[in-house]
């Protein structure tokens, strides 16, 4: 959209966090949201003042443009514009998170971190009610004087160790990841949203 | 006690205009079509009322969604393709139901302000 590629990280960022704001908004409707903006500012970039660089330009065009977040708002309160809300919620963030993971190291590892301990908690989740279903086949196992296995998909054989608490704390394990993702995301969705991208600079 | 009365007032006269924007959109739009910069600065002369960009884009992507105008896009002699936007025959009819209720609300007001006019004489 740009050449300069100061215009072109000013541009990326702005369009950044309204891609972030429409992220309770459905994926169809977004682009065209987003493809609506971009046609917009173009059109304010080639009527910015002769002899200014692309990049001044595209500042005066982002200057008229406003807040996202004042401007932005209404929309992502229409019920027209929004997902089901099955979608909402969870899903945002995680579209989000992995939104995030090309967005420089920083932003990387905050999101990545956040997706790794809910699937984390997922897994532990599962192989907790696994083995508080069958106990005799998820879990921790004896099967001689010092030969000790953990099974998480199943088999047969051994005496259950710790049964029932191991699935409890794997549980507990499991609400804890769950917890740790959840509000790592929300606090990396919000500080996005109100300062802008942490790591990109402000323009 | 002045700069929250002046603070209050920012924030009245902001919302009044906005609260009007909408109409003001339809009613340009229903006369001919406008691409988005062109549109901010005919609300800009013609009314002075100052509308950032975004603000405009906005109700122009919800007048969209709900089928009250229609674009197209045009060459521009200078620069990208521009977006022309125009009302529909839903917008129109909308827009005429508007302006009834407009007429309505501003003699009603018209008419509390003319009674409590009064009030400023000491």
């Amino acid at each position: 959209m740009f050449s300069e590629p100061k215009a072109r990280g000013a541009w990326r960022q702005f369009r950044f966090r309204v891609e972030l704001m429409l992220s309770s908004v459905s994926g169809g409707v977004r682009r065209e949201l987003l493809e609506d903006l971009a046609t917009h500012v173009r059109e304010l970039v080639a009527l910015g003042p002769d002899g200014a660089s692309e990049y001044e330009r595209l500042r005066g065009a982002l200057e008229r443009m406003g807040d996202p977040r004042e401007f932005l708002a209404p929309l992502v309160g229409e019920a027209i514009f929004r997902d089901p809300p099955r979608d909402v919620g969870f899903g945002q963030a995680g579209r989000v998170l992995l939104s995030l993971l090309s967005r420089g190291w920083r932003l990387a590892w905050r999101s990545a971190s956040a997706l790794l301990a809910a699937l984390l908690g997922a897994l532990a989740g599962l192989v907790a009610f696994g083995s508080l279903l069958d106990p005799r086949a998820v879990g921790l196992f004896r099967l001689g004087p010092d030969d000790i296995h953990l099974r998480l998909l199943g088999g047969q054989g051994g005496v259950p160790l710790f049964a029932p608490w191991f699935a409890i704390g794997l549980l507990a394990l499991a609400a804890a990841s769950m917890a740790f993702a959840w509000r790592q995301s929300r606090r990396l969705i919000l500080e996005i949203l109100t300062n802008g991208a942490p790591g990109h600079g402000r323009h | 006690m002045i700069s929250r009365n002046s603070r209050f007032l920012a924030n009245w006269d902001s919302q009044a205009r906005k609260g009007v924007l909408v109409l003001m959109v339809m009613s340009a739009l229903s006369a001919r079509e406008y691409y988005g910069y062109e549109l901010v600065e005919h609300i800009l002369a013609s009314t002075g009322v100052e509308v950032s960009d975004g603000t405009l884009y906005a109700i122009l992507v919800r007048l969209k969604a709900e089928g009250l105008v229609r674009t197209r896009w045009e060459a521009a002699e200078r620069g990208p393709a521009r977006k022309y936007y125009a009302l529909t025959g839903d917008g129109r009819a909308l827009l005429a139901d508007m302006k009834r209720s407009w007429t309505e609300i501003a003699h009603g007001v018209e008419a509390i302000l003319k009674d409590g006019s009064g009030d400023d004489v000491q």
